[in-house]
């Protein structure tokens, strides 16, 4: 039943989102002039290709085209390319999941640590210390951090390859860029998730029983701090695709982002539109996934939707 | 160490100080002795902020800063604050258990009972099989008397009763067999009739075990009873402590004595049926609603009813109790009468007089956490102004003279009006919150637990201004309360609630005359201190009315 709801709950976002992709494409102008320069088209041609997407009749008439064409998967022509939209974003995806993924590692691999490390001297040297170096990684650029991890890797010690795609050595520089600035963030979270854990009175009566501080860490602690977290990591996890849109560029990456600025560039509206709605998707399945988390790690909201 | 032994002291506290480390440490408890002798039973008493729970959290060194500490804490034999890390593990596995003050929190809300039972039960039986382990839980809770022991072991805090949560506290803090118990304000969190089957669960293993026991309260009342010594604790001293009996009879300190004056209880034998002709404020008439917690449970008709066929008068100057535990459909009640919540069916009627500007806004509210109810950075003066200047009230002049009235009325001074709330005191706070509710000149004044967070002695005064404005202004008061001390000091009428349902509607003389409904007598046997009742209770009622303490 829960699931039903939730599924249901997406299936609308979903179609929200397709709507606005509509009312924006709509809202910027008439779409065929933005790809086709009226001067060196006959009007002919132009009529052709608004018969051809959709583009005629009235705008109620155009908007059930589309949502038919998008429900069967016709996304339109890439005018850059000239081939499928769809199958031009699809084949940029797996780099693009590669990138994240690997990033989403990064970032929780060190910020848990960091951010638990920091809440337990809460207030101390450490505490400040790492306080301070998450507002310096946030606060950096991308780009900045990109291009200093080239100089100082591939220019200087001659390390890494500074761009290109395909073996494990082009992954370390894109990665460590996303995942460090992402972990900067993530370390604040977590080290205030840890410092209201460690403030609950269930954390006391565990102390007053006689456990070790790592057991009560590991099963009071961690489990009670997890919860905010889990609501934060899949929106820290869509941001970085949109951080991948400058990484991916500096690095040369053929991932979705650097298809962004390219598309953005091309007036590509075909490609933009497919990445919109996958990146829709992709947050509205993730946050699907971590509502279902979150129940069967909070007992008490399972209890209360089952009631 | 063997001096201890054979004195048979469980626990010796010398010359105990802790101050808030700083540059200029601020003292929150200073010069507390006590012992406690094998099989005591230990109360600490005080108000909120008297440094009695800072006493028993160093004696765990539990506290949740690190303190300046001074003077020696001996438990079991052990000085605790000289202890090593792994001996001070040690000490609390096997030397002390605790009980805290809210049970569902004290418990891990993600993890169940079961599983924190066991990982309690691995410390003392590192090599056992797990169903060994699980046997053990198992009689741990049959122990402390749950019902269903086994299946309980699988469910969450939050699926359990808040007496049932604190017995599994019990059994949780029992489990090391402990010579000392402490608990800090064990019952505060739970409901009256759950209060003394607590109390009487830590009776029973003090008994059963050879228990010492060191119990932590701000309410008298429950310890005269059962409690073999009392100290009483005030900002941050002892200010007296002694047998049971020795400080009952002749409290030494002034301030023993106003907190044991505010404890007793005086049988209401005063008349109150006058009132009744008096004309009508405020009626509640066949009144019905039920919460549903999601729409499909509405469909369903699954809810939880907070009113039904709820029917009750307010006349004027009349004050009427209502009675009941938590969830008995008391606050609901006040919110419907102030329309913050609309009724299913039936009709609430609020009875204008001349007094009142409009017949929308006579009924007024005052909230049970008065800090939490004014703004805390507008000075007081601003805050009461403001009331009027929403209402109209254009004249600065006008304005200021009805306010000067109304704090006189309530018995605040005019250099409270320069403050911001944070500057004043619990009890003057709580007057702020009275005076803003009559600002508007209501009929009806409705007060939620308007003593429960403010300690005893303001309690009096509260009481006090409630008694001047209904004689001086004629104001009818529904008082809501779960504190039947508060009830026969003050109320006129007490209505009874029980999960939505009018129980009782009587004149307070008839509370105790021995033919109530059974939830009722449930209700007065488990009030704290209830045999020091019976010494007063000389006469059901009365003829003459004493007007008792007021």
């Amino acid at each position: 039943m829960l699931l039903l709801t939730r599924l249901l709950r997406a299936v609308v976002s979903l179609w929200v989102i397709v709507t606005l992709v509509f009312v924006a494409l709509r809202a910027t102008g008439d779409p065929i002039l933005a790809i086709f320069n009226p001067d060196d088209t006959t009007q002919a041609a132009l009529d052709a290709y608004r018969e051809q997407w959709g583009y005629t009749g009235t705008i109620l008439q155009q908007y059930f085209t589309y949502v038919n064409n998008v429900f069967h998967g016709a996304f339109g022509i890439s005018n850059m390319s000239n081939r499928d939209a769809l199958s031009v974003v699809l084949e940029r995806l797996p780099a693009t999941l590669q990138l994240v993924g690997c990033s989403a590692v990064v970032m929780i691999v060190v910020g848990v640590p960091v951010g638990a490390l920091a809440a337990i001297d809460n207030g101390g040297r450490l505490d400040r210390t790492i306080m301070s170096l998450s507002t310096v990684g946030f606060a950096l650029p991308n780009f900045v951090l990109g291009l200093a991890l080239i100089l100082l890797l591939s220019v200087n010690l001659r390390l890494l390859p500074s761009n290109g795609y395909g073996s494990w050595q082009n992954l370390i520089m894109p990665v460590l860029t996303i995942g460090l600035a992402k972990a900067a963030i993530f370390t604040r979270f977590v080290r205030s998730a840890v410092l209201d854990a460690l403030r609950l009175s269930c954390v006391t009566s565990a102390r007053a029983r006689g456990l070790g501080e790592f057991q009560i860490f590991l099963h009071h602690v961690i489990p009670n701090a997890m919860l905010p977290l889990v609501t934060i990591t899949p929106l820290l996890v869509g941001s970085m695709i949109a951080a991948g849109s400058v990484v991916e560029s500096v690095f040369g990456w053929p991932g979705v982002g650097r298809l962004i600025v390219d598309s953005v560039a091309q007036r590509d509206l075909a490609v933009l539109q497919v990445i919109i709605m996958m990146v829709a998707f992709l947050m509205i399945a993730t946050n699907l996934i971590v509502d279902l988390a979150y129940a069967k790690l909070d007992p008490r909201t399972a209890l209360a939707h089952n009631n | 160490m063997n001096s201890d032994k054979i004195a048979e002291r469980v626990c010796r506290v010398e010359n105990l100080g802790i101050a808030l480390g700083g540059d200029q440490p601020i003292p929150l408890v200073e010069d507390v002795s006590f012992e406690i002798a094998k099989g005591g039973y230990f109360a600490l008493v005080g108000e909120s902020g008297s440094g009695k729970s800072i006493t028993c959290h160093s004696m765990m060194r539990l506290l949740p800063f690190k303190p300046e500490f001074k003077g020696r804490i001996v438990i079991d034999g052990q000085d605790v604050w000289s202890l090593s890390r792994s001996q001070l593990i040690q000490f609390r596995r096997k030397s002390v258990g605790m009980v805290f003050q809210d049970p569902l929190a004290a418990l891990n809300p993600v993890r169940t009972i079961g599983s924190q039972m066991l990982e309690t039960l691995r410390l003392y039986y590192p090599s056992a099989r797990a169903d060994e382990l699980r046997t053990r839980a198992i009689d741990a809770l049959k122990g402390v008397h749950i019902p269903m022991a086994e299946q309980r072991l699988d469910i969450y805090p939050h699926q359990l009763s808040g007496g049932l949560n604190q017995r599994v506290m019990i059994a949780l803090a029992m489990l090391g067999d402990p010579a000392l118990l402490i608990a800090d304000e064990p019952t505060t969190a739970l409901d009256m009739s759950v209060q003394a089957e607590v109390l009487d669960l830590i009776d029973e293993m003090r008994r059963k075990n050879n228990l010492t026991v060191l119990l932590v309260t701000h309410d008298l009342g429950i310890v005269r009873d059962r409690a073999t010594h009392i100290a009483v604790m005030h900002k941050g001293r002892l200010v007296e402590q002694g047998p049971t009996a020795e400080i009952v009879n002749a409290p030494k300190a002034e301030y023993s004595r106003e907190l044991f004056n505010a404890a007793s209880v005086e049988w209401p034998d005063r008349e109150t049926g006058k009132l009744r002709h008096n004309p009508l404020a405020l009626t509640f008439d066949d009144v019905n609603k039920t919460f549903y917690s999601t729409a499909r449970d509405r469909k369903a008709g699954i809810g939880v009813p907070a009113a039904k066929s709820m029917s009750f008068t307010v006349h004027r100057g009349e004050i009427v109790a209502l009675v009941g535990e938590s969830g008995s459909g008391k606050t609901t009640a006040a919110k419907m009468a102030l329309g913050l919540v609309s009724p299913d069916s039936g009709r609430i009627t609020t009875h204008a007089s001349e007094q009142s500007g409009s017949p929308k806004l006579n009924v007024q509210m005052v909230f049970q956490h008065p800090r939490d109810s004014l703004d805390p950075l507008m000075k007081v003066d601003d805050q009461l102004h403001e009331v009027l200047k929403v209402h109209g009230w254009r004249d600065a002049a006008a304005r200021k003279a009805h306010i000067a009235q109304i704090t006189q009325d309530v018995g605040l001074g005019a250099h409270v009006l320069e403050r911001r709330p944070t500057y004043l005191s619990g009890g003057e706070a709580q007057r702020v919150v009275i005076a803003r509710a009559l600002l508007l000149k209501p009929d009806v004044l409705i007060a939620d637990e308007p003593l429960s967070a403010v300690d005893v002695r303001i309690q009096k005064h509260i009481l006090e201004c409630f008694q001047r404005l209904r004689e001086r202004l004629g104001i009818a008061i529904l008082l809501i309360t779960h504190d039947l001390r508060v009830v026969f000091e003050i109320a006129d009428q007490v209505v009874v609630l029980r999960n939505g349902e009018v129980i009782e509607d009587i004149p307070v003389s008839l509370f105790t005359d021995g033919k109530r409904h059974e939830y009722t007598q449930m209700l007065i046997d488990a009030m704290p201190g209830k045999t020091a009742v019976q010494v007063h209770q000389i006469e059901p009622h009365g003829a003459v009315a004493t007007n008792g303490r007021i």
